[in-house]
């Protein structure tokens, strides 16, 4: 195998090939050379053109060539000049004429007959001129095949590059809008559960105003009494002491008895008029009165303190029953008359727990009772201790929360109230403090069966909560 | 793109063979060099794998030669049909100047048909080739089989296109050479009108029309 004919063609496969293409010359003195001195071949073009070895100049191309169109179907031409013998065979491919072969040899040299021997070579290089077209063919072919292929996978891996950078850069951008967004979001549930505080307290605050605007009304309205009821007797002791100092000045005796006498019968009509025993008796009641309002306003201002105070931020002991009960006093002016609170308060040890947070807790799902029942309803609280836990159930017998909202109702931001009426952070908050505190929180409601809320914080508190809210309060 | 070489006064016209796996391009060809008289046509090139299955092309070359001495030389192509070989397929029906469709006329390759068809359309544009104006030929092949789409249904199904359909049952050696006969006029009309073969070569439709074998060898 000659190195040209590996030489892959890598224009059209499908082009029409010559006899350069299918019968190298290299390849045709490869074939020649066991002739040696016995023979001499040549090979021209079928114009005359020469294009192997040395064409006899003996030879006439064109009458060879007029002989040979002639005799189109003939397989060998003899020519003789002298001693010397040609023989000519057409070369054909795909039924054209190719090229022609010439085999000249001494008639001195005994060897085959001229003829014989080109016909043989003409049938060894027509198969050869069939093989090489064959292999160009297929060599081109496929030569062709493997460039697209390449062409196209360099396509295919540059839209793969192009793709894959497109969802890097998208990954990347992503993680930074989720950043971005959980930021803002974070930031907005802070923003509002400081809302939902404030507004708590703002809540708080006109209960208290209304709860401490009774007994200030009537303890100012006593006292007006009070003074109205002090002013008269001062005119009484007034009088008495006039009386007193008249009876001590020198003056005709009968005639100063006699009206002295006069004055003190009046007195005593006036004492009469004035009934100083009621009064007496009304002035201590009232003062009692007054008394009670103003330590109903104490107690409600240390309900106040306890419950919302900001500075009370460190864990404390502090026994659940009472928080609840004084969660339940801040909410007093909310629960309508004919709403029954029934308190089935089991012992409960003091616990560790935030005083503050806990009573938050438990304002949001009381609010939410009172909510739920209305106007007409019962209430339920039950506490004891359960398996090394504190558990508080809360009860209501209002509407119940149904199937679909049920797993939400934890959720930052759910509500079924109306707009403005609520924002959806209650339970949510409620819900945080209790896993906060290391405890949980359950509910059980469905439609027309009342919402029971139980929550079960640990006796003892656990050191990884504790840690984590201290970490948080820094933050 | 059909192809004149000065020297030699030749045309060189590329015909390809189409259509989906096993659908009788090979057998095409085969029943046309069995048709032909040696002297027009040459030796059938195959490259076949197990099964009859092509696997880079099949070759007949035809020659006719017009009385002016042109010379017309046909070199028929047939691609591999199976789905995997198709840049083997884009690279023989690159230059294509005329195409036969081989389409399988059995019920169950309704599908392999239009897929070859539209894999067709694909790689005649992606080779440059103007799909419109292609000189195209479909030819139902396997009409001897039962269980196939009736030619009725098959001709109002393609009238759409407006291309010429053909029946045959090439391996018997039916349609094969009408088939061939109408490529052969949609080709010479195509270059005709590109090329202006009759004003300029003086290649006349007869010309081309020379290469079809005779009538009677056809019925067998």
């Amino acid at each position: 195998m000659l190195t040209e004919d590996a030489k892959i063609q890598q224009e059209a496969f499908d082009r029409e090939y010559g006899l350069v293409d299918l019968l190298p010359t290299a390849l045709i003195a490869e074939l020649a050379e066991p002739l040696g001195m016995t023979a001499s071949l040549a090979v021209m073009l079928p114009d005359g053109t020469p294009y192997f070895g040395r064409i006899p100049a003996a030879l006439d191309p064109v009458h060879a060539l007029s002989r040979i169109t002639a005799e189109n179907e003939a397989e060998v031409f003899l020519f003789a000049t002298g001693a010397v013998e040609m023989a000519i065979c057409p070369l054909k491919h795909e039924m054209e004429l190719v090229g022609l072969l010439l085999l000249q040899t001494d008639k001195r040299l005994a060897m085959a007959s001229p003829a014989l021997l080109a016909k043989c070579l003409a049938k060894a290089f027509t198969r050869l001129m069939n093989a090489n077209y064959r292999e160009k063919l297929t060599f081109g072919l496929h030569a062709r095949v493997v460039i697209d292929s390449y062409e196209q996978l360099k396509i295919k891996a540059a839209e793969l590059a192009r793709s894959e950078e497109m969802y890097r850069h998208l990954a990347e951008n992503l993680e930074i809008e989720v950043r971005r967004k959980s930021e803002e979001i974070r930031q907005t549930q802070v923003r509002l559960m400081h809302q939902e505080k404030l507004a708590a307290v703002g809540q708080l605050s006109a209960g208290m105003a209304h709860e401490i605007n009774n007994p200030i009304g009537f303890i100012i309205s006593n006292l007006n009494s009070l003074r109205n009821s002090f002013e008269a007797m001062t005119t009484l002791v007034e009088e008495y002491e006039a009386l007193l100092l008249r009876l001590g000045q020198p003056s005709p005796h009968h005639e100063a008895i006699r009206n002295t006498l006069k004055d003190l019968r009046k007195i005593e009509d006036r004492r009469k008029d004035l009934d100083i025993e009621f009064l007496i008796e009304d002035g201590v009641q009232l003062i009692g009165e007054s008394l009670t309002g103003a330590h109903r306003i104490q107690a409600i201002v240390q309900n106040l303190r306890d419950f919302a105070h900001p500075s009370i931020e460190t864990a404390e002991s502090v026994s659940l029953n009472d928080c609840l009960d004084t969660t339940l006093s801040v909410l007093a002016h909310q629960v309508p008359e004919g709403v029954a609170i029934n308190r089935a308060y089991g012992p409960m040890p003091a616990i560790t727990c935030h005083l503050r947070e806990i009573n938050q807790a438990f304002y949001h799902i009381l609010h939410n009772a009172l909510l739920a029942v209305g106007d007409q309803g019962t209430i339920d609280l039950r506490t004891g201790t359960f398996d090394g836990q504190a558990q508080i159930d809360i009860r209501d017998n209002g509407p119940g929360i149904c199937e679909t909202d049920i797993n939400r109702i934890f959720d930052p931001f759910f509500t079924t109230r109306d707009i403005g009426q609520g924002i959806g952070l209650g339970l949510h908050t409620a819900y945080h403090v209790v896993k906060r505190h290391g405890g949980t929180i359950d509910v059980q409601s469905g439609a027309g069966q009342g919402t029971t809320f139980s929550i079960r914080l640990p006796l003892t508190p656990s050191k990884h909560g504790a840690e984590k809210h201290d970490h948080e309060n820094k933050g | 793109m059909a192809e004149w070489i000065q020297e030699s006064l030749k045309l060189i016209v590329k015909i390809v063979y189409y259509g989906p796996a096993l659908s009788g391009k090979t057998t095409n060809l085969m029943r046309l060099h069995d048709l032909m008289e040696g002297r027009t046509c040459g030796d059938l090139m195959t490259f076949e794998t197990k099964g009859d299955r092509t696997l880079f092309f099949d070759l007949l070359p035809l020659s006719v030669t017009a009385p002016n001495g042109a010379a017309v030389k046909f070199k028929l192509f047939t691609v591999p049909g199976q789905v995997a070989h198709d840049a083997t397929r884009k690279a023989v029906l690159s230059r294509a100047d005329g195409v036969v469709f081989v389409a399988d006329s059995r019920n169950s390759q309704a599908l392999n048909n239009f897929q070859s068809f539209e894999n067709l359309e694909k790689n005649a544009v992606r080779v440059g080739l103007d799909f419109e104006r292609l000189p195209l030929v479909v030819q139902f092949n396997k009409r001897d089989l039962p269980d196939i789409v009736a030619e009725k249904e098959i001709l109002s199904r393609w009238a759409p296109t407006g291309l010429p359909i053909t029946f045959s049952s090439a391996l018997h050696g039916k349609g094969v050479r009408s088939t061939f006969k109408r490529l052969l006029e949609e080709t010479h009309r195509h270059l005709d009108r590109t090329w202006g073969l009759s004003q300029k070569l003086g290649i006349e439709h007869s010309h081309f029309l020379s290469a079809v074998p005779e009538q009677q060898r056809d019925i067998c």
